[in-house]
């Protein structure tokens, strides 16, 4: 499409941050998706427990993603509502487990939990990915 | 949920979305006087057809900055942002000359970061980029799609 620039473009300026909400939110959901990707890709190498069910599973080992033998946790990730703050367009991937960020960078106790990361590492899969989806956004 | 941020610097969990994953927006009307945002607008269409003693569009400069690993009392959260910097002369005051460098024709290298689709202008005492200067009373719009 040709495009024709008419007079001031400040009312298109104005409303640029709006247009980019459902970009932000698009690009969190992404991440969320990698979060959940990251851990339920994982194998876990750790101790042998039995679970709330009475069934056994194997646990993460330190530095592993966490384990998810129900998928609660993972199920648990999602996205913020996407806001306008200052220049920034902000949405999260988030959950709001308290164990999310104990996992994720541990936890001195008691009980002592060795970190689990499973956010950090999904930050570079996200990243490819919204690359790829900000190509498909052009013209 | 308010959160501690675990940025650049700190512990080094942010990842930058540099390279191929800036690139410029163009806000303007379309046809239908309705405004549109485009993306990686080839500003070479744009000075073709916006000679340089017209009025031209401003240009904005967006890109999704950051992925940040944050934690809070409870909760856990990787933050998107994508940065919004409105109009180019702006841009161009934040980005140093001396960091903007030539590379080819569809790549930029500002300190150490690629990128893809940055679109600058307005006056500047700039050196020339591109063979063409960008002077206080001539404005041309440089970027790359």
């Amino acid at each position: 499409m040709r495009t024709r620039f008419r007079g001031s473009t400040a009312p298109a300026l104005r409303a640029l941050p709006e247009a980019l909400l459902p970009v932000a939110g698009d690009f969190a959901g992404i991440t969320s998706d990698a979060v959940v990707e990251v851990i339920e890709t994982s194998s876990p190498a750790g101790r042998m427990y039995r679970g709330p069910g009475g069934q056994m599973y194997r646990a993460s080992a330190p530095g592993q993603p966490p384990a998810s033998p129900t998928g609660e946790y993972p199920g648990s990730w999602g996205t913020t509502e996407p806001e306008i703050r200052g220049k920034r367009v902000r949405s999260s991937a988030a959950t709001d487990r308290t164990i999310g960020p104990r996992l994720e960078f541990g936890d001195p106790g008691p009980p002592v939990i060795a970190p689990r990361p499973h956010g950090r590492p999904a930050i570079p899969i996200a990243a490819e990915r919204i690359k790829v989806r900000m190509r498909e956004l052009r013209p | 949920m308010s959160g501690e941020s675990l940025g650049v610097g700190e512990v080094g969990l942010t990842a930058r979305l540099a390279a191929d994953g800036d690139f410029a927006a163009l806000v303007g009307y379309d046809d239908a006087n309705q405004v549109r945002l485009y993306h990686g607008y080839p500003v070479e269409l744009l000075n073709r057809d916006n000679p340089p003693d017209s009025e031209f569009p401003r240009v904005t400069y967006f890109r999704a900055t950051s992925l940040k690993a944050a934690k809070g009392s409870g909760d856990l959260r990787i933050q998107v942002d994508i940065w919004v910097v409105y109009g180019a002369k702006e841009r161009l005051e934040e980005i140093d000359s001396r960091m903007l460098f030539l590379l080819d024709e569809e790549r930029w290298l500002h300190d150490g970061v690629w990128l893809s689709g940055l679109a600058v202008g307005g006056e500047s005492d700039a050196p020339a980029v591109r063979g063409r200067p960008l002077g206080r009373r001539r404005e041309y719009w440089i970027g790359v799609n």
